[in-house]
């Protein structure tokens, strides 16, 4: 599906998408990130015209290089695709979280809930890193071409310097020292198996809970 | 209703005022959730730049064609899986709310994984123009790139001799447990 739509054109005619959105974004979230941490003290008078020339300046800057914005313009939309994603999940989710009653367990069980949490929460920060990846990987000139072969030059950089080997054989060595001198453990009591399937859908269950109670 | 829908889209409604109107509102909900650009919650100009960062957000979102043909393959399949939900818990208001534990979490991991398999068809089927899925065929140029460098070879080659070691050494544990209780012997 080509954009044939007259709006679309209009507005790619007229700079909309490349040059007035990526002001808008980068512009605006300068001048609020720089009121937000107050970097020019409370007091100052003027912080707010510098805070305005700086976020302007950086902001036009950022628009010299095409291959930036439409890297940025890649990157976003990936990741919006993925709040979309998230939004339908936890949007279901609600849903069904209303109708069932939720499983109550022990301690152990609440300690096995908490670690899904905070590894759902791991797994929501990898949202960007994919949306980066997939900004890198589309076929670029200059910006995307350089940050495609950024993981690519980090792993060769290993490579050739003969670190990475000395890194796999260190971590090994690391991981039996660990293992070997690690105190002794009085003995658990037998892990319940259905707490790793039950405690990491109770911490999805939860996930609505949280945004719904953010003030 | 086709020549309706054709008119719609002539006038951009499916490449760029419905897609505008998503954006839009989820980025600066997300925002305000989230208090990123407020110094306080009544901050009425963080509000403002609130608006102005989910408008350039989405006006350049937009740019990006491949997002409008995700969204039009994705949100459709994703709604039918909302209704069948809904009607699944319509049917399970008659069960008193006494769901096993068990079922429950398995509702759950069936949402999460009907939706992403959805999005990863959408990906998939409507990817960009210069490849099927430049996201994954990134990800095999790396494994290709670790199997011809001999640092995957090695990995698991240190993995293997790693586990037979803990095999090897850990098998007292299991049997020791087994004796059962020191029992005291009458000579």
């Amino acid at each position: 599906m080509e954009p044939s739509s007259f709006i679309y054109n209009l507005f790619s005619q007229y700079g909309i998408f490349t040059f007035v959105a990526p002001f808008l974004l980068v512009f605006s979230l300068l001048y609020g990130s720089l009121r937000k941490i107050g970097l020019f003290g409370k007091d100052n008078p003027n912080k707010e015209k510098l805070y305005a020339i700086i976020s302007i300046v950086i902001a036009f800057y950022y628009l010299y290089s095409i291959s930036a914005v439409i890297f940025t313009s890649y990157f976003i939309s990936f990741f919006f695709f993925e709040v979309l994603i998230i939004f339908f999940i936890l949007m279901i989710i609600a849903l069904m979280a209303g109708i069932l009653e939720p499983y109550k367990g022990d301690d152990e069980f609440q300690k096995y809930k908490q670690s899904s949490h905070n590894i759902i929460v791991g797994i929501l920060t990898l949202t960007v890193l994919f949306a980066f990846l997939y900004a890198s990987s589309a076929n670029f000139k200059e910006f995307g071409a350089t940050a495609q072969n950024i993981m690519t030059e980090m792993m060769l950089a290993l490579i050739l310097s003969g670190l990475l080997p000395y890194l796999i054989i260190g971590g090994f060595i690391i991981a039996a020292l660990y293992w070997v001198y690690k105190k002794e453990e009085p003995p658990k009591k037998k892990r319940k198996k259905k707490y790793f399937f039950i405690a990491p859908a109770e911490a999805l269950y939860e996930l609505p809970e949280f945004t719904k109670n953010r003030k | 209703m086709t020549d309706f829908n054709q008119l719609l889209s002539q006038y951009g409604l499916i490449d760029f005022v419905l897609p505008f109107l998503l954006i839009f509102s989820l980025v600066f909900m997300l925002l305000e959730l989230s208090n990123l650009l407020k110094v306080s919650p009544d901050d009425t100009v963080g509000r403002k730049l609130s608006a102005l960062f989910s408008l350039g957000f989405a006006l350049l979102s937009i740019y990006n064609q491949d997002l409008i043909k995700w969204l039009l393959s994705f949100i459709p399949k994703a709604t039918l899986v909302i209704i069948g939900f809904s009607l699944l818990v319509i049917t399970l208001v008659f069960t008193n709310k006494k769901i096993p534990g068990g079922l429950r979490a398995f509702f759950a991991f069936l949402v999460v994984g009907i939706i992403l398999w959805l999005a990863v068809n959408s990906l998939s089927i409507s990817g960009s123009s210069s490849s099927s899925s430049p996201l994954i065929s990134l990800l095999l140029y790396q494994l290709d790139y670790l199997i011809q460098s001999g640092m995957l070879a090695l990995l698991v080659i240190f993995g293997l001799i790693f586990l037979v070691i803990i095999w090897v050494v850990g098998g007292d544990k299991k049997s020791r447990s087994s004796e059962g209780p020191i029992l005291p012997r009458s000579r």
